[in-house]
């Protein structure tokens, strides 16, 4: 797949994308020399709202309709950064929740709070640069980087009494990741003449049998950051020992699995991917049902949130894995409604657990009538990640739904299952937390959402609602890389005469007659 | 009249979302003046631009679409927010408002002072608005958000009463219920946009041919999923008596204005594809002529108004099913109507009689009838109305319309019949409770605990009246002036060729006729559907002259338990058929254990194996602890500290990897060992949780290829 480049100079007049990455990286340093806690703070919201408005401006700037990679700089060496319409919607997202995270009262009157917030732009600066980096290595770089700010936000800021443990499963599992992924990504640039370029590497084909090894390295690699099913054991512990407040943005952060499962492994292995889909296709189905399943069977809302995003990337894997357009496109939809309900909710998880701990069951009652607030926020966002029409969560489901039909039958079937168990597990949760009588009848009265808070929530269910109600433009970013990457994917495998999944009814469909093509 | 659409939808969405901005603010927008103003003010706005949408059907029948923006377009399919304007639909978009108008003004009174009275409203309005998006769409995709919307404002509707622990279960039940056969709905669109490339009702229905009838039938059927769940048909329906937790008027609402009428909806506006798909479409019948039958033989033990309309909606809905599933779809939507009359009718009177009970009736009089005149003659009217409609719609077609199979005059006549002996006994059971027996300890006081289980229990197992005679007759007199109202006015109807609206002629099937149609006619279909059919519809008329002759006319609330040989019948009645506890020990609580299984097994088993980097980097972890604790620190402190911690780092680090590599080796076997007896554990347990993933496992690897 060939395709062109255009230059951040031309297109925006100053390296945004640099400035995206390195701005957080000035804020680490100015809340380290900063006096006093509440000025580190305010520094931090600041730095987060320029971060966020500037991915605005290059949203703004994008060219919807082409593959081309866009906002290119180039330093010399590994340092290449660009983006298109894949990597395009992760950045705002991003910065959004950086600035929703920093914004969040706890931050305030924590201790340690400078810490706290530098490690919070370390991981939201690593984050930019892997959504941003157009090379190999550096891609890796940023990945690995990831790690560090991350462990320290757990083993520091966690609020579980087993954080320290969690902090290093969390450590000892990346460390393997990251590494399968160096040497699975050493192994493309091997195989692509020593390129890193992701142009380059994208521009040559990869012989077919080499293909496999490095699919299976990278599929481990980034099925571990996913999380894939068998493969996700870190993220109920990190999610449950973790900050409270500081991991609405990790569940963004474990996107960048997925996105690098796009960009590495379906667009520049497709014959590989054509021939092992199935298992991936499959991890994906299990993991759906088997992550809804337990879900079901949780008390403590942030181990919920763990399983179901366990959940919902099996949704994801199972959309990207049909290896067809609607899937394609859905499963990069669902990547970003879900991060973002499962942020929002996570959002949720962090209040409660400042006004009574631990967000469990046994803790929680009759909140429906004490914080109405707090609850409609809860409702809308569930209802979201259920895939309710109006929000973002129903058109990616969908779309997943139709990919995965194209490939088989029984597929969209567990996917839709799948959406019934989630209806019942977000909804079992409020009804056991939120709707049953308190359990501690002399338990103090809790305060509803302040203004901070309802600024937040409102934000993320303005997100979610947006996207699902103008899916239109938001398809259009991400259709110009995802249109030719569906075809050359297509074409590469009918080269090797291998056959696509599906390619029955594919033919059959496109038999029929279809309204003109956008 | 097209211009008229934006403002219809609009101005409910607008009030919604007014009230929804009030409600967030903790209602220091506006009182609660403006709030109900708002919302019966958009209402009836609304139902003055349906009428209007309706005289320029009337006028004009062609079809209009309205495009308002295209939402998603993906590799040749393209799903627009468009609306469709016909007869059909501004029918339709006539009764959702109308009705809503009504029900909105009645529940300013209900509701006043009550609790969450802003959310009420804005749940209230935002259910029109999202009746009326299921109504006016152009597409599946649009009927769908409706759908969806519509499940979720009676999930807030039930649960209003938020201090109540079964309102939220009630609520919670309804909104997985619906959500169960949602799946359905959702595999029939994604099966239609492979095989048609366009979910457009025009497009859809316009190129059924082109595709093999197999793939309809499917279409056809997970379309019947759907309306299963939303119209509380079998095997889904228990969600729609414990709804009734809600609100009166809420529960009005569902009934009344359409919610639970979307299922037969769904079906008449897609009754091409069912024409095409007769196997389908003999499903359809099945269901609902097993629902009614349901419906009234359920019906004939509850002890309370509130759940008596329940279950008589039950009964309701499976005929307008059978009605769809004989082809007569004309009759069907004719019912929906009539129904939604005299069902809200009855539901905004209930609450009152039940006032009147509480409030002023001394149980030792007996003799209530003085002081609730109007009420009475209202109540006995709707009875009666309740016992003349199906005759009206049903018989009248019987005759003419559905002649290509022998049998179908006298199966619809079953479906008549059943309807006529069950409406008449609720009928009954009405005027009996509120005005003859008038106990309030007892039946009809059961205003806010309509399905009381404790209840029902005590009857089923304490001593069953027996009926003697003489006074526990009902007296039959008051109930037959009202008949003869009913009489006159459908006399009155039929004069004016209203009525009855199921005939080949009648202006109600040539006002419909631009979309129905001409329907199927005749019932066709593999040949165990069609027996199984007629054997129900056997079933039906023997039981509606059975529940005739020998239960009605006895003391209603025992009526089956009053004869000893009846005694199973009247145990399965009251316990509901045991539809509800079989999901709930078969499904529910099989999930359940099998989500609690696997979380078991994740802690134990999935963790340990693939945790294995994790203990042999443990010490690694523990050291790189080390470094954040103490390294740090001394790095702090001085310089020279940091480099005689450097070298005690460098042999730490070495007697930890080499130590760590050895324990990690060793644990690793150990942890093997104790992950094999841990895994042993869980699968000799719930074995069924195993042999489920596995069988998911197989279906996914079969699945794909």
């Amino acid at each position: 797949m060939v395709i062109n480049e255009v230059l951040a100079s031309l297109q925006i007049g100053f390296p945004i994308l640099s400035a995206l990455i390195w701005l957080p990286v000035a804020g680490i340093a100015l809340v380290a020399l900063s006096p006093s806690p509440v000025l580190a703070t305010r520094i931090t919201v600041a730095l987060a709202l320029v971060e966020f408005l500037l991915t605005l401006l290059l949203l703004s700037a994008f060219k919807t309709g082409t593959p081309d990679l866009q906002f290119v700089e180039r330093l010399g060496g590994i340092y290449v950064l660009g983006i298109d319409g894949i990597s395009a919607l992760f950045l705002p997202l991003t910065a959004l929740l950086l600035l929703l995270t920093c914004l969040s009262s706890e931050v305030s009157s924590m201790n340690g709070v400078r810490g706290y917030l530098m490690a919070q732009l370390g991981f939201a600066a690593t984050m930019m640069g892997a959504f941003a980096a157009a090379d190999l290595t550096l891609f890796w770089l940023f990945f690995a980087l990831e790690i560090a700010p991350a462990y320290l936000l757990i083993a520091r800021h966690g609020t579980g009494a087993e954080r320290r443990g969690a902090a290093r499963h969390y450590l000892a599992v990346m460390v393997v990741s990251s590494g399968l992924l160096l040497i699975g990504l050493e192994m493309l640039i091997a195989e692509a003449g020593g390129a890193r370029d992701l142009r380059t590497v994208l521009a040559t084909a990869i012989p077919a049998e080499a293909q496999v090894g490095i699919f299976a390295l990278l599929c481990v690699a980034l099925g571990i950051k996913a999380p894939i099913f068998p493969l996700h054991s870190w993220l109920p512990k990190v999610l449950e020992q973790g900050p409270v407040v500081g991991l609405g943005i990790f569940l963004v952060g474990v996107k960048v699995g997925t996105y690098a499962l796009i960009r590495f492994v379906i667009a520049m292995l497709p014959e590989a991917s054509a021939q092992w889909f199935w298992v991936m296709a499959g991890l994906g189905t299990i993991g759906m049902v088997y992550g809804a399943l337990i879900a079901l069977a949780q008390s403590d809302l942030r181990r919920l949130l763990a399983f179901a995003s366990l959940s919902h990337m099996g949704v994801v894997l199972l959309g990207l894995f049909s290896l067809n357009l609607y899937g394609l496109q859905g499963g990069l939809l669902q990547m970003l409604s879900l991060g973002a309900a499962a942020a929002g909710l996570y959002f949720i998880a962090g209040f409660l657990h400042q006004r009574v701990g631990p967000p469990d069951i046994g803790n929680l009652g009759g909140l429906t009538t004490q914080v109405p607030l707090l609850s409609l926020a809860f409702i809308t966002t569930a209802m979201a990640a259920v895939g309710m029409p109006v929000t973002s969560g129903f058109n990616g489901e969908h779309l997943v739904v139709i990919g995965a039909y194209k490939v088989h039958w029984g597929m969209a079937i567990c996917v839709v299952t799948g959406t019934v168990l989630t209806a019942a597990y977000f909804l079992r949760y409020f009804l056991r937390a939120f709707m049953a009588e308190a359990s501690a009848p002399g338990a103090a009265a809790i305060p509803d959402l302040s203004l901070r808070e309802r600024v937040i929530m409102l934000s993320m269910v303005g997100v979610v609602m947006l996207a699902g109600l103008y899916t239109g433009p938001f398809l259009r970013v991400v259709n110009g890389s995802l249109e030719p990457m569906a075809q050359h994917v297509e074409a590469r495998v009918k080269q090797h005469a291998l056959q696509l999944p599906g390619a029955r009814t594919t033919a059959q469909a496109q038999a029929a007659p279809q309204p003109s093509t956008r | 009249m097209a211009d008229l659409l934006p403002l219809l939808l609009l101005l409910p969405l607008a009030a919604a979302v007014a009230n929804g901005v009030n409600g967030f603010a903790g209602g220091r927008l506006f009182g609660w003046r403006t709030v109900q103003r708002l919302t019966v003010g958009a209402t009836a706005a609304a139902f003055v631009c349906a009428l209007g949408l309706f005289a320029g059907v009337l006028v004009d029948p062609t079809p209009r679409t309205v495009v308002l923006y295209e939402w998603l377009a993906s590799g040749g399919v393209s799903i627009e927010v468009a609306l469709l304007v016909d007869t059909l639909s501004a029918l339709m978009a006539l009764v959702v408002t109308g009705f809503g108008f009504v029900i909105g003004r009645f529940s300013i009174n209900y509701m006043h002072r009550e609790n969450g009275f802003t959310r009420y409203f804005a749940a209230y309005a935002l259910f029109v608005f999202a009746m009326l998006v299921l109504v006016l769409g152009d597409n599946y995709v649009m009927l769908f958000v409706g759908w969806e919307a519509v499940g979720v404002c009676s999930y807030l509707l039930i649960g209003q009463y938020l201090e109540r622990n079964s309102a939220a279960r009630a609520s919670t039940e309804a909104f997985v219920a619906n959500r169960v056969g949602d799946a359905g709905f959702i595999v029939a669109i994604l099966m239609m946009i492979d095989a048609f490339g366009s979910v457009k009702y025009a497009d859809v229905l316009s190129r059924l041919g082109s595709v093999d009838p197999g793939t309809l039938t499917a279409i056809a059927l997970c379309l019947l999923l759907g309306a299963v769940g939303k119209s509380a048909q079998l095997p889904l329906g228990s969600w729609l008596a414990k709804a009734m937790e809600g609100p009166t008027p809420s529960s009005a609402l569902i009934h009344a204005a359409t919610m639970v009428t979307a299922g037969v909806y769904l079906i008449v506006r897609s009754h091409e594809l069912y024409d095409a798909a007769p196997h389908a479409l003999t499903v359809v019948a099945l269901v609902g002529a097993a629902t009614a039958l349901y419906g009234a033989m359920v019906g004939q033990t509850v002890s309370d108004i509130k759940g008596l309309l329940a279950t008589s909606t039950t009964t309701q809905l499976g005929l307008m099913f059978l009605a769809c599933g004989l082809g007569a779809y004309t009759v069907a939507m004719f019912h929906l109507v009539a129904h939604a009359f005299y069902k809200s009718y009855l539901f905004l009177t209930a609450p009152s009689i039940l006032h009147h009970l509480h409030g002023r009736l001394d149980p030792a009089t007996q003799e209530p009838r003085r002081d609730l005149p109007s009420l009475y003659t209202v109540v006995a009217l709707l009875a009666g109305l309740m016992v003349m409609v199906p005759l009206l719609i049903g018989l009248g077609d019987g005759a003419t319309h559905v002649g290509g199979w022998t049998a179908s005059a006298w199966v619809l006549l079953a479906g008549a019949m059943l309807a006529v002996a069950s409406a008449a006994h609720y009928g009954f059971m009405l005027t009996r409770e509120a005005f003859v027996h008038g106990d309030p300890h007892h039946g009809a006081a059961h205003d806010d605990h309509p399905h009381d289980p404790h209840h029902a229990h005590d009857h089923a197992h304490g001593t069953p009246r027996h009926a003697p005679a003489g006074d526990q007759r009902l007296p039959i007199g008051p109930v037959v002036w009202p008949l003869g109202l009913v009489a006159a006015a459908a006399v009155a109807g039929l004069l004016l060729e209203l009525l009855p609206g199921g005939l080949d002629d009648s202006w109600f099937r040539g006002l419909l006729a631009p979309v129905v149609g001409a329907g199927r006619g005749s019932v066709d279909g593999a040949l165990g559907l069609r027996v199984a059919l007629g054997l129900l519809l056997v079933a039906m008329v023997v039981y509606a002259w059975f529940s005739a002759m020998f239960l009605t006319r006895y003391r209603a609330e025992s009526a089956l338990g009053g004869l000893v040989r009846q005694r199973q019948l009247y145990v399965a009645s009251i316990n509901r058929f045991w539809i509800d506890l079989l999901t709930r020990r078969l499904v529910v609580d099989r999930v359940l254990g099998l989500g609690r299984a696997l979380d078991r097994f994740d802690t134990r088993v999935i963790d340990r194996i693939v945790g294995w980097p994790v203990s042999i980097a443990a010490r690694l972890g523990r050291l790189v602890s080390w470094l954040d604790t103490y390294g740090i620190g001394a790095a702090e402190r001085s310089p020279r500290a940091l480099t005689s911690h450097l070298s005690s780092v460098a042999a730490l680090l070495e007697s930890y990897v080499i130590g760590g590599v050895e324990n990690g080796l060793r644990g690793l076997l150990a942890i093997i060992g104790r992950a094999g007896t841990a895994f042993e554990g869980v699968i000799a347990k719930p074995a069924v949780a195993v042999v489920l993933i596995a069988m998911v496992t197989i279906a996914a690897l079969l699945g794909v290829r």
